[in-house]
């Protein structure tokens, strides 16, 4: 019978990076002099044994804390809270629908959604902000700060849909701030610097 | 020299006027930040790091205490009115704090955790300036052998005394100490893992790692939320602050509370957060939590606490703030953060050109006087602006939390790229935040990543040294180093064993 792996597939993305990178490490190890290679080798195959231990675990279905944040675990492992919770269920927070549990900060309700332009695929805000940083990351690279902050701004603001006044008040912080940057502690905010794609006629 | 012209050398670091106006305004920021359910003081300082780049060093350093001491008291206000620890720091103050709201003595419990957590920072800070001469005998005992071994044991502890599973805790720390080995390492000339990227020939910046994994990856999860942690909790809370008076009066009575009817709930809580913030990673997360369930279970009528006891509150907001100063000594004397804010700070140290480890501790004794100092005049100020902006702070949990996502990240990024203006550490700065979201989805241990980045080095280093000394048993040939491999196998050894005790006791009938 075929064990199944009890994994979200973004855990799954998670240990795989790190696994991934451990593998590489530790393979890369081999070319550097002996005194050099036994830490990151040593590093490298602890790793590679407790993200096995992990999936190990997870086959047998031997689940450890899954999915809620930190706060959240402290307050789900505390028998402090359990009993305190128990004393308190005659109170009034008691009867609230929807209200966040005590410690709880709701990682794993996503209420925002986003509906992607010219399409009806809907996704999470997070995995919008996530995509949206990957485009900030490539925009400012290529554009250097002031422009790619300016853009990362505007789309944002355009996915979650700020009113106008919060707009018009981040917008003069934000830019604000990147000018204190540049004038204050002489970050240059317009020049790329990788001259990979140079445009002509256009001086960043 | 002796203690007091040592002490006096400290002072006049951060005694001046604008070390002063600096610590002043880290106080309302942590405060505001603590306050703001979701940041807390952690990203707050990864948050400011890029922009003390032109302060000179105690300016900077000290407006990073600053943050850290109002951060860790802001998290009570989300804590005692929505019933929500803005940091991991208050979470036993929700016990007793959030009936106190359901009461209508908001503003009661808050005063009087503002006077819990600034006066025990100070007390605090103190027993460590009367301390730090024995501490620096104490650790003057440590050779390279025991600096290797307070390292290993600073990862190994992580499971024991945080909320994570120790797999996924290992784990992390494995692979935060395998990052570290990129870059020059001490035995050889030739870089690792570089790729020929100069970039990296310092290894894996830390600033952009804190940033991307505590405020970007935080960014992330408050994406999720669309309005305000208080549009959905309780009006309760909001309308009994408001329809309390706003004066200050019976403040004498409140400190009354503290230092008369419960002078020993008082210390008993701050001795446990001294000793709690020598422990590497522990923090005001746990001491917050073992200090309330003392108090608790030294109490004749524990019945009363959770229903809005003061001590329960006393005990919580005086643990989690008398934590700062002392998570502040395994950073000074080993370069192991005591918490994760200590992760942090330093990221800071390290920017400011502070290497801090046994020989800055022990030869630069001023430079630790003058960080208890700071911190005690951040306790200080906290305690004026804390009575004074109650209300104000009370606000905070009415901001929505999508207004905070752009400016934190473009501060972050911005920040990232004025500090090495390196297009790498851009990339390692989304890609650490994006992993390190996924990290605190799945309850991976964000600090033991960090502390694997930071302790990796110096484990390196120091073991390295130690064989060039003699073979394995030079790390068991004396009784300190005997007792350092004790702990650390101990701390290996326990968490799976209390596991298999609870498991053994639950299947008996």
């Amino acid at each position: 019978m075929e064990a199944k792996l009890n994994m979200h597939w973004e855990e799954r993305v998670l240990l795989g990076v790190v696994i991934i990178i451990s593998g590489l490490m530790l393979m890369g190890s081999f070319q550097y002099a002996p005194e050099a290679r036994y830490f990151p080798q040593a590093a490298a195959i602890l790793t590679l044994l407790f993200a096995g231990a992990i999936i190990g675990a997870k086959q047998i279905g031997i689940t450890s804390s899954d999915a809620t944040d930190v706060i959240g675990q402290v307050s789900e492992k505390s028998e402090l809270e359990t009993e305190d919770s128990e004393n308190r269920t005659s109170g009034s927070d008691s009867e609230k629908v929807g209200k966040a549990g005590l410690g709880e900060f709701r990682i794993d309700l996503p209420t925002a959604e986003y509906t992607v332009p010219f399409s009806n695929y809907v996704i999470s805000h997070r995995a919008t902000l996530s995509v949206l940083l990957l485009l900030y990351t490539g925009l400012f690279w290529l554009f250097g700060a002031f422009y790619s902050s300016v853009a990362f701004f505007i789309l944002y603001a355009n996915v979650v849909k700020l009113r106008w006044s919060v707009f018009a008040a981040l917008a003069v912080f934000i830019i604000g701030s990147l000018l204190g940057f540049g004038l204050w502690l002489e970050t240059p905010l317009f020049r790329p610097g990788h001259e990979m794609f140079p445009i002509p006629g256009v001086k960043l | 020299m002796s203690a007091v012209a040592s002490i006096l050398e400290g002072a006049a670091l951060v005694i001046t006027p604008l070390t002063l106006v600096l610590i002043f305004l880290g106080v309302i920021v942590g405060l505001i930040l603590g306050a703001t359910p979701g940041i807390g003081p952690v990203p707050g300082i990864a948050l400011a790091l890029p922009l003390t780049i032109g302060l000179e060093t105690w300016e900077a350093l000290s407006m990073l205490f600053a943050i850290y001491v109002g951060g860790m008291y802001g998290g009570a206000v989300s804590a005692i009115l929505l019933n929500v620890p803005g940091t991991a720091g208050a979470i036993a103050s929700t016990f007793d704090g959030y009936p106190f709201s359901l009461r209508g003595e908001a503003r009661y419990a808050i005063q009087i955790s503002v006077l819990a957590s600034s006066i025990g920072t100070i007390f605090s800070a103190l027993l460590l300036i009367i301390a730090i001469p024995i501490l620096v005998t104490v650790i003057s005992l440590f050779g390279t052998p025991e600096y290797a071994l307070v390292a290993i044991f600073g990862l190994t502890i992580i499971p024991l005394v945080s909320q994570y599973s120790m797999s996924k805790a290992l784990l992390m720390a494995g692979f935060g100490t395998l990052i570290s080995t990129v870059g020059m390492p001490v035995m050889t000339a030739t870089p690792r893992y570089t790729r020929g990227l100069l970039d990296l020939s310092d290894g894996i910046a830390l600033v952009p790692v804190l940033l991307g994994i505590f405020a970007i990856a935080e960014m992330i999860k408050l994406n999720a939320y669309t309005g305000s942690l208080a549009d959905s909790q309780s009006d309760g809370a909001q309308e009994l602050t408001k329809n309390e008076s706003s004066t200050l009066t019976g403040l004498l009575s409140k400190m009354g509370d503290i230092f008369i009817r419960n002078p020993i709930t008082f210390l008993r809580s701050v001795i446990v957060a001294t000793i709690i913030g020598f422990i590497p990673a522990a923090g005001g997360a746990v001491s917050n939590i073992l200090a309330y369930a003392l108090e608790k279970a030294s109490a004749d009528d524990s019945g009363s606490f959770g229903t809005g006891d003061v001590r329960g509150l006393i005990s919580a907001e005086s643990a989690n703030s008398g934590t700062i100063p002392s998570s502040m000594v395994p950073l000074l004397a080993f370069g192991i953060p005591g918490s994760p804010t200590a992760a942090v700070i330093f990221g800071g140290m390290l920017m400011h050109g502070l290497n801090p480890g046994p020989g800055l501790f022990a030869d630069s004794v001023h430079l630790s006087y003058a960080t208890f100092i700071s911190i005690a005049i951040g306790g200080l100020f906290l305690l004026v602006i804390g009575l004074i902006s109650a209300t104000q702070m009370a606000q905070l949990t009415n901001l929505e939390m999508t207004m905070l996502v752009p400016p934190v990240i473009v501060l972050c990024t911005v920040g990232t790229y004025a500090l090495a203006l390196s297009f790498v550490e851009i990339g390692l700065l989304i890609a650490f935040g994006l992993f390190g979201y996924l990290m605190i989805k799945y309850n991976y241990s964000t600090v033991a990543l960090i502390l694997g980045l930071i302790l990796g080095p110096i484990i390196e280093e120091n073991v390295y040294r130690s064989f060039s000394l003699g073979d394995i048993s030079i790390f068991v040939d004396a009784p300190l180093r005997i007792l350092l491999v004790v702990l650390i196998i101990a701390s290996l050894v326990l968490p799976p064993a209390a596991t298999l005790y609870q498991w053994i006791k639950n299947r008996r009938p």
